[in-house]
């Protein structure tokens, strides 16, 4: 199918971009939901193995290299755009209709070039603007908290793309080239390029960004944002870093800790955020195995990620656009009067927790099934105590904490029907590719050799799920569980939100201090200059007073005596 | 997942407590917390002042409990069948290994956030105007 020729598929975005101000109504609705499918079209048509190349200053530039991979990120980008379209045709003027929408095409058009970019440099231009157009998604919230977290989220992002490029620099130094292939850390400019797809991907102590930034996007604008940033990190680590036993641990680490905090959290689209964080390790975790098994369950994992993540931002959205809350403390209930929305956000729920025949389950036993093969024994628990975690706060709390526990007392209605329809299709897309799994293996880079519907894999993860429920039912009925308390929980964001403000105050009282005392004593010296040159040619001054020809006449006659005796002599 | 909340009137904070402040909406007092953190939680804050009743009606409740009882009932007596012999991981090789791992594994974590909570939980003024 070959519609177009073969044009770059973030064409489709940017001119989309460009034509959506000019247009208002249907025929911007009609120009959003064409964009995503007319580049679908295109990227469906484009050959495994098609590169558009230029030479440019002596490098040669790449900004289509299409292969399975970057296929697959197409397929799965355009997919998601078009859910997060739709989801946000209903946006109004006083929703900043226009800049969102702008924003969301851009963004959208940017995640493409940056996984079909074959270089360094397109990747580094299209990194800038992933985070240039997003950061309008955040900051059209119009909250003082949005505009300060989009602030934060767009420096650690831009200083993401420097330390990228840095990166690529020390590469063309030592390589001569720009290619965007196989880097490994202790390839030239590795361990600069792994930063930077590290702040990105949020490992631990640079994750602080999605966290921060996501729950103050807007109910649409996080749509966006959960689907595209994250997921360009991680085909830029599957490209890069395949097989690197660093990530093993990171991805590890990032499966560990976000569900602690997601327990903790009130914000319900922090935890999300939180959640979010675990589920890239468990990518991650996939990449560092490295094997063509643990690569497809990661890139599979972060296909389906995008959807039923996608989904539960999209309920937690609905809440939000039809409640104006989040956060758990006021929510409850809701189930009475937005049950579409709750049977959605139950299904989104029910496919992060991987069970059997939703979508999660397909991709992430895949990564637990590689990591016992390749002998990460010990990363196997952990991460079997990570999916565990997904079931506590994404599997149970989002869905029970919003629309049940306690009865809020909020009587609304269902969102607006663009928004149901976004969320439908991104749950049947869950249970269709949870139920028919070839569909999602026959797209993956390698050949799937891998039935994930044995009875012992659904029996065993049934019988997890069971059972991790049960346990959290247990701590509710106790009355142990914790509490939902309108808070904030401390993270490492806060070394730059809290501590280096305070810092940067006490040394500026101290330098000032020290600034001050140094300027005091530096007048008083010149004022005492000052006071002696006056007392010395002021007017009264012994050296100001007028002498009368005669003495200067004198002094020289004295002066030349003195010349003529010291000749003498 | 619906489990029965508390009654009103049953034991927890009473009205006035940080407890009830922080589920009334009302910000929670500092009793004397220098740095800003806000209290402890170790009661449910479901009952604080007996205005939160349970949104899902207790058969329902009931029913649903019912389902998670069996379910956890059905998939350890299915165990039995497991093919442990040729399971992937050492660990998979004990019987009821995923129950246990699941329910041990989600107590843990929820007792721990607990304690982290101690540990991190602020008011959520605490970054004011600099966050």
């Amino acid at each position: 199918m070959t519609s177009f020729p073969n044009v770059p598929p973030f064409l489709f975005f940017f001119a989309g971009a460009l034509l959506v101000p000019l247009v208002r109504g249907t025929a911007r609705k009609v120009l959003l939901l064409l964009v995503p499918v007319a580049g679908a079209l295109n990227v469906w048509g484009l050959p495994d193995g098609h590169v558009l190349s230029y030479e440019f200053l002596g490098h040669v530039l790449t900004p289509v290299r299409a292969d399975r991979l970057t296929l697959l990120f197409g397929y799965l980008f355009h997919l998601a755009a078009f859910i997060a379209v739709t989801y946000s045709l209903h946006l109004k003027k006083e929703d900043d209709d226009t800049v969102q929408h702008t924003a969301g095409m851009v963004y959208a058009g940017s995640a493409l070039g940056a996984v079909f970019a074959g270089d360094f440099l397109t990747l580094f231009v299209f990194w800038e603007l992933l985070a240039v157009s997003s950061v309008f998604l955040v900051w059209t919230r119009r909250t003082p908290a949005s505009l300060r977290a989009g602030m934060r989220y767009l420096l650690v992002h831009v200083v993401s793309g420097v330390v990228l490029l840095a990166g690529a620099m020390v590469r063309v130094h030592e390589t001569g080239s720009l290619e965007f292939g196989l880097v490994g850390l202790d390839g030239p400019g590795g361990l600069l390029i792994f930063l930077a797809l590290g702040v990105k991907a949020a490992f631990p102590l640079v994750h602080s960004w999605l966290v921060d930034a996501y729950p103050e996007g807007t109910a649409t604008g996080t749509v966006f944002l959960s689907a595209f940033t994250t997921k360009v990190a991680v085909y830029a680590l599957a490209r890069g870093f395949p097989g690197t036993e660093a990530l093993v641990y990171v991805g590890a680490a990032m499966a560990c800790f976000p569900i602690f905090y997601a327990v903790i959290e009130n914000d319900l689209r922090r935890t999300l955020a939180y959640s979010m964080i675990n589920q890239i390790g468990f990518m991650v975790c996939g990449i560092g195995v490295g094997t063509s098994l643990a690569i497809n369950g990661a890139v599979a994992h972060a296909f389906n990620d995008v959807l039923f993540k996608g989904l539960l931002f999209m309920s937690m959205g609905s809440v939000l656009h039809m409640t104006g809350k989040t956060k758990a403390s006021e929510l409850g209930g809701l189930y009475k009067t937005m049950r579409w929305t709750a049977v959605l956000c139950i299904v989104g729920a029910a496919s992060i927790s991987a069970v059997p025949l939703f979508n999660g389950f397909i991709s992430k036993s895949m990564i637990m099934s590689a990591l016992i093969y390749e002998g990460h024994t010990w990363i196997w628990p952990v991460m079997l105590f990570a999916s565990a975690g997904v079931v506590e706060h994404a599997g149970v709390k989002i869905p029970y904490f919003a629309f049940f526990a306690h009865d809020s007392g909020i009587r609304t209605r269902e969102p607006p029907w663009n928004m149901l329809t976004a969320m439908g299709i991104a749950a049947a897309a869950c249970i269709l590719v949870g139920a028919w799994p070839g569909l999602l293996y026959g797209m993956l880079p390698f050949d799937v050799d891998y039935s994930p519907y044995d009875f012992g894999h659904v029996l065993t993860q049934l019988q997890l799920l069971f059972f991790a429920v049960a346990a959290v039912a247990a701590f509710q009925l106790r009355k142990i569980y914790p509490a939902e308390i309108p808070s904030v929980n401390l993270d490492a964001d806060w070394t730059y939100r809290w501590a280096a403000p305070r810092m940067v105050r006490s040394v500026g009282a101290a330098l000032s201090g020290a600034d001050a005392a140094f300027r005091r004593r530096a007048l008083q010296a010149v004022r005492r200059v000052l006071g002696g040159t006056f007392r010395l040619h002021g007017p009264w001054g012994v050296l100001a007073r007028t002498w009368p020809a005669g003495s200067m006449v004198l002094w020289v006659a004295i002066l030349l005596a003195a010349f003529l005796l010291l000749q003498f002599l | 997942m619906s489990t029965p909340n508390p009654t009103p009137g049953t034991s927890g904070p009473t009205k006035g407590t940080p407890e009830a402040d922080a589920r009334s909406g009302t910000p929670a007092r500092d009793p004397g917390h220098a740095n800003g953190r806000t209290p402890d939680d170790r009661a449910p804050a479901h009952d604080a002042g007996g205005h939160a009743p349970n949104s899902v009606p207790a058969p329902w409740a009931t029913f649903w409990l019912v389902v998670l009882f069996g379910g956890c009932v059905a998939t350890v007596l299915l165990d039995l069948l497991r093919d442990r012999a040729h399971a992937e991981h050492p660990w998979e090789h004990a019987l009821f290994f995923y129950a246990l791992y699941g329910f041990v594994g989600i107590s843990l974590l929820i007792v721990l956030s607990k304690g982290l909570r101690r540990l991190v939980m602020r008011r959520e003024d605490y970054y004011g105007d600099d966050g």
